[in-house]
């Protein structure tokens, strides 16, 4: 008992692990402030100094100032930014959301029951190929030219990644644990839902954040459907009407919700695992 | 050391043999400063690419490369990053064009108001009344079997252009109808599975919907507005190589001359052009409505439009008030174009036409 209290460190040696670990963390933060800020001198010195010219490239201070017009600007393309940004959202929510709603359970189903793998996977392979943007004509034969119809090609580019990942999640579940579980008397199912979907928790929270990217990635190309509002619609525009300006802050609203959410499914992620570690 | 002499010898004939595979195999081909042409799958992209398939340019004093662009927007993409010098497009990327880079419009490819047009299905109700505006008796519809009607349509284009001027024929607004800003290809399908009531096209689009069975309601033409298609050189490339650009426009011109006299001997080219050049599927049928629909002029009469200020400025000016109206571009850059006359540049035009006077 006595050896184990000398071994341990003091308090002031963690204080000084504690100060030193948070300097690190802080000289690492400032890097990447630095490099950012780097960055963004570099591309508004290109473009004052007229190396890309003004159609080609705009000055990230002249970028802000159309990020900021746009909340209250309707025009170039004819809705504000906070509009587009909505249409987007809810697009890109509502096939990001089926995807996960059904992706996840058909991975886990398709990687613990043998017969649902032999059942989906055929057919699941063959789909998994095919770019969202091929389904778009099809998209409009089956579901028009509506909201579920863009929703469907969103879905298909993030159904694919929670499903592998599900699959592959809790392919990876501990064989031991599924055999102690066995002698103590459970069940398949309750295999399954005790082990197996916990265990696949962090691959399956890996499949949703690429899934998230995915469902941002197709939003542009969904949006190509039919649309009079959208981040995406509002790239085409910008396209259309050669302003490189409303490209950019198109761009930029897509990063940011996109890593809105990304945080935000960090977050939820950090809280399940905590609460598997508690259990 | 021998094996390595051997290598670095080998290496450096390698070397030699890649770079005089790069290099044109005909002295006299190399001697000629190449001219790089944009084209679209349209009857304007054509005259380029038959110059080279008929030998017309063995005695040009230039080589021609040839590119093809899907739609006005990459073409305008490709034109900022200097990735071609002379090409033909539709007025609103022509206009963004001279907007934005100083591209200057020096001829009429062809007028596209025809073949900008708007259709509904044979049971739409749109068909009931016609000529509700005397001034424009070929407008099908009253404005209020207009009003509320889902239209499809690619937005910001001269088939948007189009489908304005056509409720504007009947005091109506953009805002009276549901606009939903789809691509040409798209909007096919989903007419066709029966979204929308009416749709906004252009040909080669125009005569599959011909082919379904719908029915036009109006164009830009029955809407009475021009919509040009513009023959363009870059700003720099027109400043450095004036004469060359004269010279690649007799060439262009010839083409356009040609479809224009004789339009029965240009049905072959302009389908090889379209089916086995440019992809699309279209029948001999449609593609003899090319002719039939779209308007062409010849130099004597392009010099006479291009300097007439009720003409050519004054048509390209519907279009840039149109985007004004529609806020796609600012009352600045409004009067920015129309100092700079449009972008028009007649002077290439007149130098082909007096070189043409003085070889007679």
């Amino acid at each position: 008992m006595q050896t184990t209290t000398d071994d341990a460190p003091s308090p002031v040696s963690l204080e000084v692990a504690k100060a030193g670990y948070l300097a690190a963390a802080a000289r690492e933060h400032w890097i990447s402030v630095v490099s950012l800020i780097l960055f963004l001198v570099i591309w508004e010195l290109i473009c004052r100094f007229e190396i890309i010219g003004p159609y080609q490239l705009v000055p990230p201070s002249e970028i802000l100032g159309v990020f900021v017009d746009k909340l209250s600007e309707p025009n170039p393309d004819g809705a504000l930014l906070q509009q587009h940004a909505w249409a987007s959202l809810s697009l890109a929510l509502a096939g990001f959301g089926a995807a996960v709603c059904i992706g996840v359970p058909l991975g886990l189903l398709m990687g613990w029951y043998k017969p649902v793998n032999l059942l989906v996977r055929p057919l699941f392979d063959a789909v998994r190929p095919i770019p969202p943007i091929a389904w778009i004509p099809i998209a409009i034969l089956w579901l028009g030219i509506g909201i579920h119809a863009k929703a469907f090609i969103i879905f298909l580019a993030a159904f694919v990644p929670c499903v592998i990942n599900s699959y592959t999640g809790i392919r990876l579940t501990n064989p031991v644990l599924i055999r102690v579980a066995r002698i103590y008397g459970a069940s398949n199912f309750e295999t399954f839902r005790k082990i197996g979907i916990p265990s696949a928790i962090p691959m399956v929270f890996t499949g949703i954040k690429l899934s998230l990217n995915a469902a941002w990635t197709t939003l542009v190309a969904a949006e190509l459907l039919a649309a009079s509002q959208g981040l995406g619609y509002m790239i085409q525009l910008g396209r259309r009407l050669a302003r490189p300006d409303i490209i950019i802050v198109g761009m930029l609203a897509i990063g940011l919700l996109g890593a809105l959410m990304s945080w935000g499914l960090t977050r939820i992620e950090a809280r399940f695992a905590s609460s598997r570690r508690l259990s | 050391m021998k094996k390595r002499l051997a290598t670095a010898l080998a290496l450096l004939l390698a070397g030699a043999f890649m770079v005089a595979g790069f290099t044109p195999p005909c002295a006299s081909a190399a001697d000629k400063p190449e001219i790089r042409t944009s084209a679209q799958p349209c009857l304007h992209g054509m005259p380029l690419w038959y110059a080279e398939k008929a030998n017309w340019l063995a005695n040009a004093p230039f080589t021609n490369k040839f590119m093809l662009f899907a739609s006005g927007a990459p073409q305008v993409e490709a034109l900022a990053a200097d990735q071609w010098d002379v090409g033909a497009m539709g007025a609103l990327p022509t206009m963004m064009a001279s907007m934005r880079y100083g591209y200057k419009f020096i001829g009429i490819s062809n007028d596209e108001s025809e073949t900008n047009d708007l259709w509904v299905r044979p049971d739409s109700p749109l068909l009931k009344n016609k000529g509700v505006n005397p001034k424009l008796p070929d407008v099908y519809g009253s404005p209020d079997d207009w009003k509320g009607r889902k239209v499809l349509a690619t937005t910001v284009s001269t088939g948007h252009y189009a489908l304005t001027a056509t409720l504007a024929a009947l005091g109506l607004k953009d805002t009276d109808v549901s606009l939903v800003h789809m691509e040409q290809g798209q909007a096919v399908t989903a007419f066709n599975a029966g979204e929308g009531d009416v749709i906004q096209l252009w040909a080669p689009f125009s005569y599959i919907a011909e082919a379904k069975g719908w029915k036009k309601v109006s164009s830009g033409h029955k809407a009475g507005v021009v919509i040009l298609g513009g023959i363009g050189v870059r700003k720099d490339f027109a400043e450095k190589f004036p004469d060359l650009v004269v010279d690649w426009l007799d060439v262009y011109m010839r083409g356009i001359e040609m479809m224009k006299t004789e339009p029965g001997k240009s049905v072959e080219p302009l389908l090889n052009y379209f089916t086995g050049y440019c992809g699309l599927e279209l029948t001999r049928d449609q593609v003899e409505k090319e002719f039939k629909y779209r308007p062409l002029y010849d130099v004597n009469e392009q010099v006479r439009l291009l300097e007439d200020p009720a003409k050519t400025a004054a048509w390209m000016d519907g279009v840039a008030r149109f985007m004004l109206t529609q806020g796609r571009i600012t009352a600045k850059e409004y009067d920015r174009y129309v100092k700079s006359n449009y972008g028009i540049d007649p002077s290439f035009m007149k130098k082909l036409a007096e070189r043409r006077a003085a070889a007679k």
